[in-house]
């Protein structure tokens, strides 16, 4: 799994497309942190739009800017789609599996190393995305006040929208190992998430589709307060759709002709 | 010594559909297999099946001693492999694509990529991106990643198809060399049955899903001698003629034809002596079967008597 994941970052760092990401993520960001101004992606809740209202009339310093700035966070969706496509996507479009697949690696192996790999770098993308953000808001207002609250907060937000990002793409994964093709594994990815937050727009009464509306729990991860009951089932949700969703994968990979 | 491969009743269905029929097959260390068909005969499902992109239904495949389970995917280690097209990413180059598979493969020898890239002609292609390059570029660079980690076993799908004339035959030195040089065996799917011919040592015949011939190069050459091809009215006549004349190294084809493997015959005084048996000559000519030639006749005989 190391050397996959070495020759993986070495694919990733000399692949355009991996620059392009980034630079377009810092664009998008230093022009929210430069006007002061956040949106939601998709939809969002009325708690949403208040939380970012109010964040929008304070100053953003370092701090305020991760806070603020958090709410806008499944923009990340489409600054992980195309490490998806580097990582995932290419080998089955362009059967690049044949070669380490032909010469010894098992298939559980394969999976498995291509699984933690695209976390690890979803993982990197999430604490990029704080980072940036951070410094770029400290530069231009100071850092502000760092407390341990804080940071324990900036944690608990990070580590909730990673499995809830990791979520929608363990769909696109599965998507992927399907029907091995990068288009129908990104319409997923872009679709499933709006999908589910009209369904729960419109399904109001049906409470249980809110733990799946993944990308609204990503944007909310920082102010919503769930009882630990609610938490529990987000949490449960969120690490069930991909325990599922992988293991129908693998399935469906295992024995499958190549 | 111990086999290379064997495969033993190696049965792969597709829906309804039979791609592969019991084929038994059996590679000794040191050959160049050259595994020979017609288009869905079969030849790449072997081949996949033999490097697990496939499963078989029925049957059993041997590697280098190892069976099943892990320790055949352990095995499969040792080999090489070009199977269908060569792939590689696109957005990298020769040497980058090499560095990325000598990661994967664990490789840290500093000289497996100079080396490969010399080995396969293709040290000069500097920032070209492998999305760029031509097919036979992309051949090339498909047999040096399946070289990096220095196979015992290297199994090529149609590596010369789609190359000029030139490169195929740089393509034929490079795998004579890596067999003579090296040990290494090989087994290359192909139907350019002449370029076939001159680098391997062994040779099987797949049709319809099944081996339907196995035979050395040695047993091939001794059934493609040259011979003298003679065509008359009336073949048992002209047998008890060329008897009279002391020759019985000939075979009666059919109802026309004589094949007669005595070179040292003189043609005029054969034909004068049918005439004088009253023995009508339509035709007299030197023939010999190439591997084509071969192909063909044996293919034809399966149509005729299937799975014979």
């Amino acid at each position: 799994m190391l050397n996959m994941a070495r020759a993986d970052m070495y694919r990733l760092f000399h692949s355009k497309g991996f620059y392009i990401t980034q630079i377009l993520m810092i664009i998008v960001t230093t022009i929210s942190i430069l006007t002061s101004t956040i949106g939601i992606i998709g939809g969002g809740s009325d708690a949403l739009s208040n939380f970012q209202a109010t964040n929008q009339r304070v100053v953003w310093t370092g701090v305020q800017c991760v806070k603020a700035m958090s709410s806008e966070t499944s923009a990340l969706i489409y600054f992980i789609l195309p490490l998806f496509i580097m990582t995932i996507g290419f080998e089955f479009s362009r059967q690049i599996y044949k070669n380490p697949l032909s010469s010894g690696m098992t298939r559980l192996n394969y999976f498995i190393s291509k699984y933690v790999i695209f976390l690890l770098i979803s993982a990197c993308q999430v604490i990029f995305y704080y980072l940036f953000i951070f410094l770029a808001g400290g530069f231009k207002n100071g850092f502000g006040k760092i407390t341990g609250h804080f940071l324990i907060k900036l944690l608990q937000t990070s580590s909730i929208q990673l499995l809830e990002l990791s979520a929608i793409f363990a769909i696109s994964t599965l998507v992927m190992y399907l029907f091995f093709s990068t288009i129908t594994a990104v319409v997923t990815t872009i679709l499933f998430p709006l999908i589910i937050t009209v369904l729960v727009q419109i399904f109001t009464k049906q409470h249980w589709l809110k733990y799946f509306s993944f990308q609204n729990n990503v944007d909310s991860a920082y102010f919503t307060h769930y009882t630990s009951g609610q938490m529990n089932q987000l949490l449960l949700v969120g690490f069930g759709t991909i325990i599922v969703c992988l293991v129908l994968a693998f399935l469906s990979f295992r024995k499958r002709n190549l | 010594m111990a086999a290379i491969l064997q495969l033993q009743n190696i049965t792969k269905t597709f829906g309804k559909q039979r791609a592969l029929n019991h084929v038994n097959l059996t590679i000794q260390p040191g050959d160049i297999y050259g595994l020979i068909g017609r288009n869905g005969a079969g030849k790449t499902t072997i081949l996949k099946t033999i490097v697990q992109l496939l499963y078989p239904n029925e049957g059993s495949i041997t590697l280098f001693s190892a069976t099943s389970g892990k320790d055949y995917t352990k095995q499969l280690k040792r080999t090489g492999s070009v199977i269908e097209t060569p792939v590689a990413n696109n957005q990298l180059t020769a040497r980058q694509n090499l560095t990325y598979y000598c990661k994967i493969k664990g490789i840290v020898d500093k000289d497996a990529i100079d080396d490969a890239l010399k080995f396969v002609g293709l040290t000069d292609t500097g920032k070209k991106k492998f999305k760029d390059f031509s097919l036979g570029m992309k051949q090339k660079l498909g047999l040096a990643i399946a070289l990096l980690n220095k196979p015992d076993f290297l199994i090529l799908d149609e590596p010369i198809n789609g190359l000029d004339p030139i490169a195929i035959a740089d393509f034929r030195k490079l795998l004579v060399k890596l067999n003579q040089t090296q040990g290494m065996t090989i087994l290359i799917s192909s139907h350019i049955l002449e370029e076939l011919y001159q680098m391997a040592t062994r040779f099987g015949i797949i049709d319809h899903g099944t081996i339907i011939k196995e035979l050395t190069k040695d047993e091939f050459d001794a059934q493609s001698r040259e011979y003298i091809k003679l065509q008359v009215d009336q073949p048992k006549l002209a047998a008890t003629v060329l008897n009279k004349m002391g020759i019985d190294d000939f075979k009666v084809i059919d109802q026309h034809t004589l094949n007669i493997y005595d070179l040292s015959l003189d043609n005029a005084a054969l034909v004068e002596m049918l005439v004088a048996a009253s023995v009508s000559v339509t035709t007299i000519v030197r023939e010999h079967i190439n591997l084509e030639n071969y192909f063909k006749s044996i293919v034809s005989e399966n149509e005729v008597t299937p799975n014979a």
